[in-house]
């Protein structure tokens, strides 16, 4: 017997993914999926931002590893509720993982919950875990031809946080390149330039951040 | 090193890049050539080991739920759609189905995958177009417009199964 299906292979994901979008949307929770590559500072970008977000904007983090809890004692230690997600080698988090850990949070009491992703260029982009939006960070270590190696992941992000634009001036990592190709494959593509090391573009990068909300 | 098993076939890989030399009957990620990450056996049955095994595993548990929808016991055939744009490489797909098939209906079955290409419409020229091999456009390759709507490339479905 031949039966058509056409089912979406990710219905059961898509169809957790939305339990978890009307739980945050009930909470009045803003929702960011955060991704990038492993080492592109993720973390130091999370750290940078509730340090400046975490008097005005009550903040919770999930943070998703393949193993360890290194980032989430980082994040912990600024005051701020933290669950840590172990994928024990999966190489993204799925909206699964997301609801199960959404009983340890207090989400009554947030208003916003950011998810760092498991660090990864491809496959975070295709699931979805409940967000209202998607953002990533790339640090200038990784050169300019990300965007078009890795065309999902830039499409599918709201909003790029360039990192460690400190180190620029020892890089051969052309600046117009990773803007134009990225605004290119996203014509809507939010663009900051910002240092977790030394700083800069943190307040640009967390006033966008905290417009958002309302 | 260290003797491998895929399914059958016997290989010799490297164990020097794991951080414990693992025992007989662990699971390993192998990578050209060298074992690169430990996986424990549950994270390998419940397809968490690469996202193309996670979405084998979403293959196989819908094809178990319509054959019990169907009433039948056995799936044989399932015909999937995969765009270029997913970021889903069709032989690990491939790979993960036939690895994790075996204790489920599908045990039988024989994955076919049919490859999407990038494509969609021009705004300006007002056909419809494909993008050989490429991953994404900035221009419609008809005209050179640069106001189009990519509409194809990003599938990931199963089309249909024969169960008997």
């Amino acid at each position: 017997m031949k039966v058509k299906v056409v089912t979406r292979i990710l219905e059961a994901n898509d169809r957790i993914a939305e339990q978890n979008r009307t739980r945050f949307k009930d909470a009045g929770l803003f929702v960011i999926n955060l991704m990038g590559a492993p080492g592109s500072g993720k973390t130091s970008l999370l750290e940078r931002t509730i340090h400046e977000l975490k008097s005005r904007v009550r903040v919770g983090v999930i943070e998703g590893d393949i193993v360890g809890t290194d980032d989430a004692e980082r994040i912990g230690s600024l005051g701020v509720p933290v669950v840590q997600i172990n994928t024990g080698g999966a190489c993204h988090l799925d909206a699964n993982m997301i609801s199960e850990v959404l009983d340890d949070l207090p989400l009554g009491d947030l208003d916003l919950l950011i998810i760092e992703n498991v660090g990864n260029l491809v496959c975070p982009a295709e699931f979805k875990v409940g967000e209202d939006m998607k953002m990533m960070v790339l640090s200038v270590a990784e050169g300019h031809d990300k965007p078009l190696k890795y065309p999902l992941m830039f499409r599918e992000s709201s909003a790029l946080a360039v990192n460690k634009i400190d180190l620029l001036p020892y890089m051969n990592t052309d600046m117009n390149k990773v803007r134009s190709d990225s605004l290119a494959l996203n014509p809507a593509l939010k663009i900051f330039e910002v240092s977790c090391a030394t700083g800069a573009g943190i307040d640009t990068w967390v006033t966008w951040l905290s417009g958002l909300r309302s | 090193m260290a003797t491998i098993d895929v399914y059958g076939a016997r290989k010799e890989v490297s164990t020097l890049l794991l951080p414990e030399t693992p025992k007989i009957g662990d699971y390993v990620l192998v990578h050209a050539g060298f074992a690169i990450q430990s996986v424990s056996a549950e994270a390998f049955q419940t397809g968490e080991v690469m996202h193309e095994s996670s979405i084998a595993h979403s293959v196989l548990e819908i094809a178990a739920e319509q054959c019990g929808e169907q009433g039948c016991s056995a799936v044989d055939t399932i015909r999937v759609r995969l765009g270029k744009a997913t970021g889903v490489m069709p032989e690990s797909l491939l790979f993960a189905f036939d690895a994790l098939k075996e204790p489920t209906v599908a045990k039988n079955a024989k994955l076919t995958i049919e490859i999407v290409p990038v494509g969609g419409a021009c705004n300006d020229c007002r056909k419809e177009f494909d993008v050989e091999d490429a991953l994404y456009v900035f221009a419609c390759p008809l005209c050179g417009s640069s106001s189009f709507a990519i509409n194809r490339g990003r599938e990931m479905e199963i089309v249909d199964m024969e169960m008997t």
